[in-house]
């Protein structure tokens, strides 16, 4: 079993002198305690502890299979879990998952889970429920345009990349306090990669976000921090460039191989295969990025 | 066959299919919303039916016969709406995701719905009188057809017509709609789907029970079991017009309505339905997910 690195732990002492204005001091907005999830007979989270901490970016790293996405599906209450949940000062977790929404949090599914009867204007209507939702429709449609340009079309006829553009306008659309993001470039083909990066990285600048992302290159360029996990429990959780510093790290945690050598780095802004983590690519080997954008 | 035997047939079918469209609306609705199989939808046609029976035989103070009717179409909606309702609050509501809970409660509801009816009433057919409207005819095509097959027609295809707008143009609408796709992606967007349910059902206890009023003038009275014979056919016309599709219903309705009455005449009676079990199992082999679903589920 793997032990929680208490170098890695303490994130706030490299956090400090690191230039970052939010700093680590304020108090996170999330809290998780010792969560469990079973899915059947299955025991898929083993008692994660972790924190998020406000107006950043958190990383939820690990290999496929690991838990990353259960534990989205537990925090929104879309899976039962056991286990301490605090958002924003509060206990969440005896809440159903509307009265969470409510509460302030937003959901970005994997594999983006649009309403593909509904046309594009009327998936981003049923997501504007909150006052704020008029003020924040024109800065979605400045965001991403092709939401505009085709509001009447019948959103399950979107190519994947337009696809997640709907799926996170229509987050974006609620003043919500923290952003569950679950694997936004899965499936995309490289320069519609390089598009929603972009549209992300603005979007979220400023937000508390749970980003849960494969393309470990994507995920340096969103996150200051990271969680990883191994085997339903955390193994690491520290600032992002700590961890993608230590390439042991990355080896056992993450199985990025190291045979890329570091010299490589002067391609890899385009290169964003090697980020990934390499053993079990099978299942999304479709995505893998060769020549980038 | 002559012309206006076709004629005659064919508005009689479509009346079948008014029928089958109110009653099986409400079916596919709460299935592809919930998952439900409500055999208790059969229940919500036999009160409409009883409804129209017991306004039409014991509201004698109301002279006029086309009053008393829309009164008893009123009275209908109401008991229709109100056993929907509870039918989900108070039963359903605490069995979702237990299919066969939910199968076992409905069907009890519907087995001591007709028990309840048929001790109180009678388990004997029930006439009632109507308009004398309903019973002249109008001449097309040379073909003489009784107001009420027209009435029934006309009735379904404003409901329908009520129904589609509901869904299209407002907000609960469009929560059904989404939710019919992708009920957990709804609650992740913070709306409280539970309301929908028991919106759903009782919108299909309304509309049931309408079907109840046009069935008993089409069939010209009520049993207690006529609910639960009926609904054997709503079963089929959801399943072939694609759980959860509106307009597939009522696509459906029409394709079993018309076919059941052709086949029913020319062939002798029973080989109609018998055609349509044919359908279903058509329906089945070669486009599971029903003529408008989009999944098989």
């Amino acid at each position: 079993m793997m032990e929680v690195r208490e170098d890695a732990v303490a994130h706030t002492a490299p956090g400090a002198s690191g230039g970052d204005a939010s700093g680590g001091a304020a108090a996170p907005l999330l809290r998780v305690k010792d969560l469990h999830v079973h899915r059947g007979e299955a025991h898929i989270l083993h008692g994660l502890d972790f924190e998020v901490a406000p107006n950043r970016v958190t990383a939820l790293l690990g290999r496929n299979g690991v838990g990353k996405t259960t534990t989205l599906l537990a925090l929104l209450g879309l899976l039962p879990s056991k286990g301490q949940i605090e958002f924003d000062g509060e206990d969440i977790s005896p809440q159903p998952t509307h009265r969470r929404v409510q509460g302030g949090l937003a959901y970005v599914p994997e594999d983006r889970e649009v309403f593909t009867q509904l046309t594009v204007e009327e998936n981003l209507r049923l997501a504007m429920q909150w006052p704020e939702s008029e003020g924040r429709l024109p800065m979605v449609h400045d965001l991403f345009p092709e939401l505009k340009k085709r509001s009447a079309q019948k959103a399950g006829s979107l190519s994947g990349g337009q696809q997640q553009m709907l799926a996170l306008g229509r987050a974006l659309l609620h003043p919500a306090k923290l952003l569950l993001i679950d694997e936004p470039t899965k499936g995309l083909a490289p320069i519609i990669i390089t598009e929603v990066v972009a549209a992300l990285s603005q979007a979220t600048a400023d937000s508390t976000v749970l980003l849960v992302e494969q393309n470990l290159r994507v995920a340096e360029e969103l996150a200051t921090d990271a969680v990883v996990l191994d085997e339903g429990q955390v193994a690491w959780r520290g600032r992002m460039d700590a961890m993608l510093a230590d390439a042991d790290l990355k080896q056992s945690l993450l199985g990025v191989g190291r045979a890329r050598p570091a010299g490589e780095d002067g391609r890899t802004r385009s290169a964003e295969g090697d980020g990934r983590a390499r053993p079990d690519e099978g299942a999304d080997g479709s995505e893998d990025t060769e020549g980038g954008a | 066959m002559s012309l206006q035997v076709f004629v005659l047939l064919t508005v009689t079918g479509l009346g079948l299919a008014g029928v089958y469209f109110l009653i099986a609306s409400g079916l596919s609705l709460i299935f592809g919303l919930m998952d439900v199989l409500n055999l208790a939808h059969g229940l919500f046609f036999t009160v409409g039916s009883y409804a129209t029976w017991w306004v039409m035989t014991r509201f004698g103070f109301i002279d006029s016969l086309a009053l008393r009717f829309a009164v008893a179409v009123i009275v209908a909606a109401a008991f229709g709406l109100a056993v929907g309702w509870i039918t989900e609050r108070f039963f359903v509501r605490r069995f979702y995701g237990d299919h066969v809970t939910q199968i076992l409660i409905t069907l009890g509801l519907s087995l001591s719905g007709v028990a309840l009816i048929g001790g109180w009433f009678s388990y004997d057919p029930q006439t009632f009188p109507l308009p004398e409207l309903f019973r002249r005819v109008v001449l097309i095509a040379g073909a003489r057809i009784p107001v009420s097959r027209l009435l029934i027609l006309a009735i379904s295809v404003v409901l329908l017509a009520a129904l589609l707008t509901f869904l299209r143009r407002t907000r609960h609408g469009l929560i059904i709609r989404a939710g019919v796709e992708n009920r957990e992606m709804v609650q992740a967007m913070g709306i409280d789907v539970a309301k929908s349910f028991t919106l759903v059902f009782a919108i299909g206890g309304l509309l049931a029970a309408i079907g109840g009023v046009l069935g008993a003038v089409f069939f010209a009275g009520v049993t207690p079991e006529f609910g639960l014979n009926v609904l054997v056919f709503a079963f089929i016309v959801v399943v072939i017009g694609g759980l959860g599709s509106v307009e597939g219903t009522a696509l459906s309705a029409v394709l079993v309505g018309l076919t059941q009455q052709y086949v029913n005449f020319f062939a002798g009676a029973g080989i109609g339905d018998l055609t349509v079990v044919i359908l279903l199992a058509a329906t089945l082999l070669l486009r599971p997910q029903g003529l408008l679903g989009e999944v098989a589920r």
